[in-house]
């Protein structure tokens, strides 16, 4: 049923000979969970190694032991003092070397948790045994998380990921040395290039937010750093080595009269995104500019949403409905500006407004204050303009495979309101087709903006909704953060895969991070860039994980000098 | 001289033991076999390589049988192991194959039986022997220190004929063909065979610095011997305290006598333990600790040993 077969060919893992043996001391006892190996002289295990043995049971049944190396001490054995080492070396005091490795248990087959008998050997499992081991056997459908230091895979089950069993991916870590979204990247490479989607591959779609930099905006450009060593590390995975073949970039409008979209070193290929008054207003997007935490406790967020009601029946009753404008109380809002003076003419008691209701006249002046501070940073990407072709500038996520939205030049406010917007529309048109496939995958840093751990927000809600129901409905978020304590821990729960990268000492400690062995949690504070400790359901200890090298361009000068000026055309 | 102490802790007793000379009336050491009696200059350098030779003995169980006679015959049950470790620049190790690990149960007469006691996987093999003139519980005790002292001997002998190492063995030399680089180094002194104005050299010398060999003669046998300060103890202590005998067969030339009582000065002082590490320091070479401590290992756990013997004897399978 869990997929195990017993390894009968132990020819395979025998060949190299024992790593070492069971140890017996009351100090390492070896306990049905964990054990010691004393590792044999001319072999050596190391942090991650996988290995294997087989215990025999008073009744002639032999139980399989798999497990994951995750502490090795050497010794000098027959010293009693610190200053030993000096005579040893000295060739005064006869010692002997002593290399014990503490392995914790990953598996036993059959399910008879009993400690491995003293003195049994240990072998480094490879092959169908380390399949074993980490649970690969058993996986119907699994995608490449990375390599193992050993250079070997490491798969996890997609039935956790594409909410069959389980859905989510959080990833923490320092910002900068943790390269949580060349993560991120390199699982969606992963999920859409390593077959584990099947057919759907091709309908899959992912809506990618670039918080930082430009890095996300080269993916579809190969990157020309990329060397044969990290071709064969894609190549091992099964994965080719490719830039993101299906990818459209959306950047937000730049302030004045056209729309064309802000960015820095590329704008070929990016198109600008805006949204029109009249989607703002019917879409229910004012809450997005009342995003910060703890708005939703006040009144200001009762009277969001009877504005917002307001405003949605507004714009059904605006007339053309083709055209990008409203009319509210008589009058055109012809841009962003107008609509904040019409709302508050509309709301302000002391205008006359009643739009407001009940609401106390401090709680309405709260309201328009927040209004008035948030209309200069969002104000460009909300437009009145019906001389341009604005369904041009709507993210279409369905449009390509790989989505990207820049947002990382935007204001805090802005960037909450942009991520809102887009993610509810997504939500409401999944909810709308009632189908999970094809899933799309969401890809957001710094969830701690996004879903504090304190207080309430719209688009806490909206991500809330996605941790608890994407699942069913096929929208897996893979969110990353420095600190995953920041953060809700409701959406963080609901993860089926944490990975961390490099993590703060402090934050290490926290209890956002218990999946983490000690061992691990110490190691997390020394990871590298492009290495990271992944924990998946299924397996009862973290990985280390090694992703390579982005084979996509993630900054302008990596894009790799293409010799034919067409090729662009006939890879489409 | 103001009152000093000794540095050995107590249970081991003393390193010197004034016994009484028993052996008054063998002749007086020849102290003139190498130049006038003073502090000796040393000469050539230090050996390559070094072994050290000793061993461990423990008594497991006492026991007591009826003789035959109707009276009443001891028995003892007892492990020995004796080692070799050996130094070379840089490195130290304890040879592996030197090691031998030996069973006993002797008994104060009677027909003594092997004593084969089931140890988990291993069994316990205790050989049966009548040691010569054992009448006591303490005489086993005596003459299972003789058992190792012979085991000692033999695996002297294999060893101190790879002549390229210099070779140290516990105790008296007791070799019958000991090879030409073997040297007896004796922690406990027990004579001092020197008359009293020849021991006044003895409180000067300095740590290195050795006597000119002399020679002895004990119920006819001839060795050759001096006294080597291994180690400066601090002032409390006794200056007498830090000194070793040793000693080569008499039948070696006095020229080669002479080169391996240098050698033995190089390499000694460097070896001796401190008081924090050994209770018997300094005599008890650092080395030489940590292959006791091995051995000891080997003969096993004591509690469990005696337990095992215990039980086997209590089921009456033996």
């Amino acid at each position: 049923m869990n997929g195990h077969t017993p390894i009968s060919n132990l020819k395979d893992i025998t060949e190299t000979g024992p790593a070492g043996l069971v140890l017996g001391t009351s100090a390492e006892a070896s306990t049905p969970l964990s054990f010691s190996v004393l590792v044999a002289d001319d072999r050596y295990l190391q942090l991650d190694d996988v290995v294997h043995l087989r215990s025999p049971l008073p009744d002639g049944e032999v139980i399989d032991v798999y497990g994951v190396v995750d502490e090795v001490r050497a010794t000098h054995e027959g010293v009693s003092f610190d200053s030993d080492v000096r005579l040893a070396i000295d060739g005064i005091l006869p010692v002997q070397h002593a290399v014990v490795a503490h392995v914790s248990v990953t598996r036993v087959e059959p399910e008879i948790f009993v400690p491995p008998v003293p003195g049994t050997e240990v072998h480094q499992a490879h092959g169908a045994a380390r399949d074993a081991a980490l649970f690969f056997d058993g996986m119907q459908t699994r995608v490449p998380f990375g390599l193992s230091r050993a250079g070997e895979t490491i798969f996890a089950n997609m039935e956790f990921l594409d909410g069959t069993r389980g859905a989510h991916v959080n990833i923490s870590g320092i910002s900068g040395i943790a390269t949580k979204t060349s993560y991120a990247m390199f699982l969606l490479h992963a999920l859409f290039e390593g077959g584990a989607l099947g057919v759907e591959a091709a309908n899959t779609r992912s809506i990618i937010f670039n918080v930082k930099g430009e890095d996300l905006l080269f993916l579809d450009k190969p990157n020309a750093r990329l060397d044969d060593t990290q071709r064969t590390r894609y190549a091992t995975m099964g994965l080719p080595a490719q830039a993101f073949g299906s990818v459209a970039l959306y950047a937000p409008v730049a302030r004045g009269a056209q729309p064309i979209p802000d960015t820095g070193s590329r704008l070929e290929g990016v198109t600008g995104y805006c949204w029109t008054l009249r989607e703002f207003c019917a879409d229910h997007y004012l809450r997005f500019l009342f995003a910060e935490a703890d708005d939703e406790r006040s009144q200001i967020a009762y009277v969001a949403q009877s504005v917002e009601a307001q405003l949605a029946m507004a714009a059904r009753l605006s007339l053309p409905v083709t055209s990008a404008t409203v009319e509210i109380g008589g009058v055109r809002c012809n841009d962003f500006r107008e609509l904040v003076e019409q709302i508050a003419a509309m709301t302000d008691p002391d205008q006359g407004g009643t739009w407001a209701g009940r609401a106390a006249p401090g709680t309405v002046h709260a309201f328009l204050r927040r209004l008035e501070a948030a209309a200069p940073h969002v104000g460009h990407l909300v437009r009145g303009d019906d001389s341009e072709d604005m369904a041009s500038h709507r993210i279409d996520w369905q449009r390509e495979q790989v989505t990207v939205v820049d947002i990382h030049r935007l204001h805090d406010r802005a960037k909450r309101f942009v991520v809102g917007a887009v993610l509810k529309r997504m939500f409401e048109e999944k909810e709308t087709r009632g189908a999970a496939r094809p899933l799309v995958f969401v890809v957001l840093d710094e969830l701690n903006k996004y879903a504090p751990r304190e207080g309430h927000s719209p688009i806490k809600d909206v991500l809330l909704d996605i941790a608890e129901r994407g699942r069913s409905l096929g929208v897996v978020l893979i969110g990353a953060q420095q600190t995953a304590s920041e953060v809700e821990p409701r959406v963080v729960a609901n993860c089926a895969f944490r990975v961390v990268g490099r993590l703060d000492t402090a934050e290490a400690q926290r209890n956002e991070y218990g999946f983490l062995t000690p061992a691990a949690r110490a190691r997390a504070s020394l990871l590298k860039p492009g290495t990271m400790i992944l924990h998946q359901p299924e397996i009862p200890v973290p990985l280390l994980v090694q992703f390579p090298f982005p084979a996509w361009a993630t900054r302008a000068s990596e894009v790799a000098a293409t010799t034919d000026p067409f090729a662009r055309f006939e890879n489409r | 001289m103001p009152l000093r102490l000794l540095p050995w802790a107590p249970e081991y007793s003393t390193a010197m033991q004034f016994d009484a000379d028993a052996a008054e009336d063998d002749a007086p050491a020849d102290t003139t076999i190498e130049g006038p009696w003073q502090a000796v200059a040393l000469s050539g350098p230090a050996p390559e390589a070094v072994q050290i030779i000793d061993g461990v003995r423990r008594a497991e169980m006492h026991a007591m049988d009826d003789a035959p006679d109707g009276g009443a015959l001891f028995g003892l049950f007892g492990s020995l192991a004796v080692g070799a470790v050996r130094l070379d620049p840089g490195s130290a190790r304890i040879l592996d194959d030197s090691i031998r690990l030996e069973r006993r149960y002797l008994q104060t007469g009677g027909e003594p039986r092997a004593q084969v006691i089931p140890c988990g996987a291993a069994t316990l093999h205790f050989r049966p022997k009548i040691p010569d003139q054992a009448s006591s519980a303490n005489d086993l005790v005596a003459a299972l220190n003789r058992d190792m002292l012979d085991e000692e001997a033999r695996l002297a002998e294999t060893l101190s004929h790879d002549e390229s190492v210099l070779t140290f063995v516990d105790g008296p030399l007791r070799l019958r063909s000991p090879g030409q680089r073997v040297v007896g180094y004796i922690k406990r002194i027990h004579r001092w065979y020197l008359d009293a104005e020849h021991q006044l050299l003895l409180l000067t010398l300095k740590p290195g610095e050795r006597t000119p060999l002399f020679r002895i003669t004990e119920a006819g046998h001839e060795r050759t011997s001096w006294f080597l300060r291994i180690a400066d103890l601090s002032a409390q202590f006794h200056p007498l305290a830090g000194l070793m005998r040793l000693e080569v067969p008499g039948t070696l030339p006095i020229p080669d006598a002479i080169r391996l009582a240098d050698q033995s000065a190089r390499v000694l002082p460097r070896l001796a333990s401190s008081p924090v590490r050994d209770p018997r320091s300094p005599q008890n070479l650092i080395p030489v600790g940590a292959l006791e401590s091995a051995l000891t290992h080997r003969l096993g756990d004591r509690r469990w040993i005696g337990r095992l013997i215990t039980t086997a004897v209590g089921r009456g399978t033996l």
